[in-house]
């Protein structure tokens, strides 16, 4: 092989022969280091999908089901601001709207689809007011499931209970329940306070 | 063997960049769509009026500062290169550094002076951040913060002449000795500062450093706030009436907060 | 070919490991870092960035600098650049993906990394440099790639690979003017707010750059017995000098603009590194050993009895490395920051972590660096036995 570097300018290489693979041995057949026959391709395919398997059948084998732990439910005759299977299934989402409508719109309290009740978007105020600590519900679900890296909500969201107040304190601050809530107290803001998600159809 | 391995390899990181950039590509579409669809700017523009003189109280100062940090969970960094400020006391000469002179009497030069976020018109934070993570709020004109979207690059703390940004060197939390539990504290990681009391403004109120002024034996004035684009707020009658200077109107960032000679 | 870059030769994987072990106590430190937030560096409120994005933007500059082979070799048909060629593009991949970890590491919540791109914003700078250095190393990558394939296999390399090239030029332009424009477009910071810091960046980046690529090119003829050629050598060493000329002009042109004016603000951060500012000068030794590196190395380089022999031309290079590396890679970035916009002077030293992690993303981009002239070497050397 020349030792001067491959040339883009000129249509070929230089002094090199067009389009012919030097990797061929004398005989022209094509000189690969180590060829794995079918045999050994079937086999390491096998090997692989068993390996990646292994969750599937180990659980199928030798697995008993997770104990589902209890969480901790809300005392007393409390719904939640949607109804239980929406929540279970899409509150990754109302939280992240939630989120945004509070934190970049500007708005402040949630319509309920469900039955029309208002409260504030917030996570200790509304969520935990009801819910109490975090480790219990949260937690405990998100555990169980393996989702997520890690809830980070409460690096910087208080958990009242948590953080050990008194009930007495706690009631203060969780004092906007659902029910107790005044309709939007116009305040001259032009900021639009209400969010309003479109019903949910099952 | 290196031959089918080597095309294995190829084609495996060419699916994986692909797969992984698709979900990307939606959500950057997305939030394109978002920035295209955004209301029209500034209906409203808070502003604060600062009077000098009644800020030489150092207990007027004090309640203001107490109030918002107390307000907002701001802990107090021991460390002082890591200290997190929302609204501080600094020397007139450092806070108007372009309006003293040779002969400006130390008096005045040592004048302390509330500072705080600016909430400029034409911010320098908030055009830097690559993330949209702080934007200028086009209801009210407030500078704001998203805590969630912020990676802490820090490039705004480089970008804003104000110094009225902070960033949380670690986490926070210990040094806070009262923790308020309705307001979040942060993580570490991230940049905060002043937001004129957005959770307040929502509802009607008035940020906590105004009330607390207010509250303060002869503080009445001292702090004034309202809307500047409303040519009969408070405001705007005041800075109509009175002698006021901002900080630093050369840089052209047009700041929101004026103070009264 | 991925088993015979790790076998065989004692020397080499000497070197890898070693590198290996900086990398790990990066690593190490790294985690110290994630774990306890950025408490651990010497940075603060009024020093907000420091060694991190000093080494992002010297490094910027070395990867644009593959372009002053890149440039000779196809615009003006200079043949010897033909065995620097591949190494250019090496360096180059190896100096984006340091530059692109030090923003990384520089960052407060390094998970949410990818909200650069999930929440674009074209007004910002950072979002634009995030583009250019990721497309950039894709580039750097598909050239390398491509046209080392085509060299193996003995056949013409593809003929968009032409176009590849041509699109590089402008593009390591634009990740250096980028990188600049992160920094001149402050209002705040009157130090960087000049228009000629994005030509003074290009300056040094094709003074350190190249440098960088003779000394590579002589470490690869004297431990790999290959021989890039005294011709390319030669050429680099103008470019360095030329590059280094205009450099020092332009740091000339800055320094009268801001002591002639008088204008404190202009003057202050130059002050503070060349003369020390209320007292405070921590890199005034430092400037003035960068100052006497880049004359130096400039006279040394205009005398041609001397830069002809290698082990001149070695030292000069690993000078004009240094100078450059302490004008950016330590005062640039930190003597925007001083004084602070309420007037003060603050100290900024980096602690033993940052100096580690930094150390770990360099021996990181060394070992990309090794590994891809190893590749090289590989194709190369099995071509040669036919």
């Amino acid at each position: 092989m020349t030792d001067r570097p491959i040339d883009l300018c000129t249509a070929n290489g230089p002094g090199r022969p067009t389009g012919g693979r030097e990797n061929r041995a004398s005989d022209g057949r094509p000189r690969f280091i180590g060829y794995a026959g079918p045999s050994k391709i079937y086999l390491g395919l096998a090997a692989g999908l068993l390996g990646l398997g292994f969750p599937l059948w180990y659980a199928l084998a030798l697995g008993r089901p997770a104990e589902m732990p209890p969480l901790e439910m809300p005392a007393g005759d409390v719904r939640c601001v949607e109804d239980a299977a929406y929540m279970r299934a899409h509150h990754p989402r109302l939280l992240r709207q939630w989120r945004d409508a509070v934190v970049r719109d500007g708005l402040d309290s949630y319509v309920s689809a469900c039955d029309g009740r208002k409260c504030p978007m917030s996570l200790t105020r509304t969520c935990l007011a009801c819910h109490g600590e975090h480790r219990g519900f949260c937690d405990r679900c998100h555990d169980y499931a393996r989702v997520g890296p890690k809830l980070d909500c409460w690096d910087c969201h208080l958990d009242p209970v948590a953080k050990g107040l008194s009930q007495n304190r706690r009631s203060q601050v969780l004092r906007p329940r659902m029910t107790e809530l005044p309709t939007d107290s116009g305040t001259g803001s032009r900021i639009q306070t209400t969010l309003s998600i479109a019903p949910h159809q099952p | 063997m290196s031959e089918c391995r080597r095309t294995f390899l190829k084609r495996a990181g060419c699916a994986a960049l692909g797969a992984g950039s698709l979900p990307l590509l939606a959500a950057a579409g997305r939030s394109m769509a978002e920035i295209a669809s955004q209301p029209a700017p500034a209906a409203k523009q808070w502003g604060l009026v600062v009077d000098l003189k009644k800020c030489r109280s150092a207990s007027l100062r004090q309640a203001c500062i107490e109030a918002c940090h107390a307000a907002h969970n701001v802990p107090s960094m021991p460390e002082p290169r890591q200290k997190i400020e929302w609204i501080w006391s600094e020397p007139f000469g450092a806070v108007f550094g372009d309006q003293i002179h040779a002969r400006t009497p130390d008096q005045r030069k040592t004048e302390p002076v509330l500072v705080l976020c600016n909430h400029c018109s034409q911010p320098a934070c908030t055009k830097v951040c690559p993330t949209g993570a702080t934007w200028k709020r086009a209801a009210d004109g407030i500078v704001m913060m998203d805590m969630h979207r912020c990676i802490g690059c820090r490039y705004c703390m480089a970008a804003c002449p104000y110094g009225a940004r902070s960033f949380n060197w670690q986490d926070p939390r210990p040094y806070i000795a009262n923790i308020r539990p309705d307001y979040p504290t942060r993580t570490k990681g991230v940049v905060e500062k002043c937001d004129f009391c957005a959770e307040r403004l929502r509802t009607g109120g008035v940020p906590a450093c105004v009330e607390a002024a207010a509250s303060v034996a002869g503080g009445a004035g001292a702090l004034t706030f309202g809307d500047l684009a409303d040519p009969q707020s408070a405001v705007s009658q005041l800075l109509r009436q009175q002698d006021t200077i901002c900080r630093r109107p050369s840089l052209g960032t047009g700041p929101s907060v004026f103070y009264i000679l | 070919m991925l088993r015979s870059i790790l076998r065989g030769n004692i020397r080499f994987a000497l070197l890898l490991a070693a590198l290996a072990l900086v990398l790990a106590a990066g690593l190490a430190a790294y985690a110290r870092q994630y774990s306890a937030g950025l408490a651990v560096t010497g940075l603060g409120r009024e020093v907000t960035w420091g060694l991190y994005i000093a080494q992002f933007t010297f490094l910027v500059g070395v990867a644009a600098s593959a372009v002053m082979v890149v440039i000779p070799y196809y615009l003006h048909d200079v043949r010897a650049f033909g065995r620097m060629l591949i190494l250019g593009e090496s360096l180059a991949v190896a100096a984006v993906t340091m530059s692109m970890l030090f923003v990384f590491v520089d960052l407060g919540q390094p998970r949410r990394v990818l909200n650069v791109l999930l929440y674009p914003c074209p007004n910002s700078l950072m979002f634009w440099d995030v583009l250019a250095l990721g497309g950039y190393l894709l580039l750097n990558l598909v050239l390398g790639a491509f046209s080392l394939e085509s060299e193996r296999q003995g056949a013409p390399p593809p003929g968009w690979l032409k176009a590849c090239v041509f699109l590089s030029i402008p593009w390591a332009v634009s990740i250096h003017t980028v990188t600049a424009f992160l920094y001149s477009g402050l209002a705040a910071r009157p130090f960087w707010l000049t228009p000629i810091l994005a030509p003074r960046f290009l300056a040094s980046a094709f003074a350190s750059g190249p440098a960088l690529l003779i000394l590579l090119g002589l470490i690869l003829r004297r431990f790999a017995r290959y021989d890039p050629g005294r011709e390319a050598i030669a050429r680099l060493a103008t470019i360095v000098t030329y590059a280094l000329l205009v450099n020092l002009f332009f740091v000339l042109v800055e320094v009268f603009t801001a002591v002639y004016s008088g204008v404190p603000e202009h003057r202050h951060a130059l002050e503070y590194l060349f003369l020390g500012l209320d007292g405070h000068g921590p890199l005034v030794l430092w400037m003035w050993a960068s100052v006497l590196l880049s004359v130096g190395s400039v006279v040394v380089l205009l005398l041609p009895g001397v830069r002809r022999r290698d082990g001149w031309l070695a030292a000069v290079c690993v000078a004009v490395i240094a100078a450059v590396w302490i004008e950016k890679g330590l005062g640039m970035v930190v003597a925007g920051f001083v004084p602070t916009p309420l007037g003060r002077v603050p100290d900024y030293a980096p602690t033993a972590t940052e100096i580690l992690i930094t150390l770990g993303v360099y021996a990181l981009g060394l070992l990309v660096l090794a590994v891809l002239c190893r590749i090289v070497l590989e194709v190369r050397a099995r071509a040669a036995r036919g």
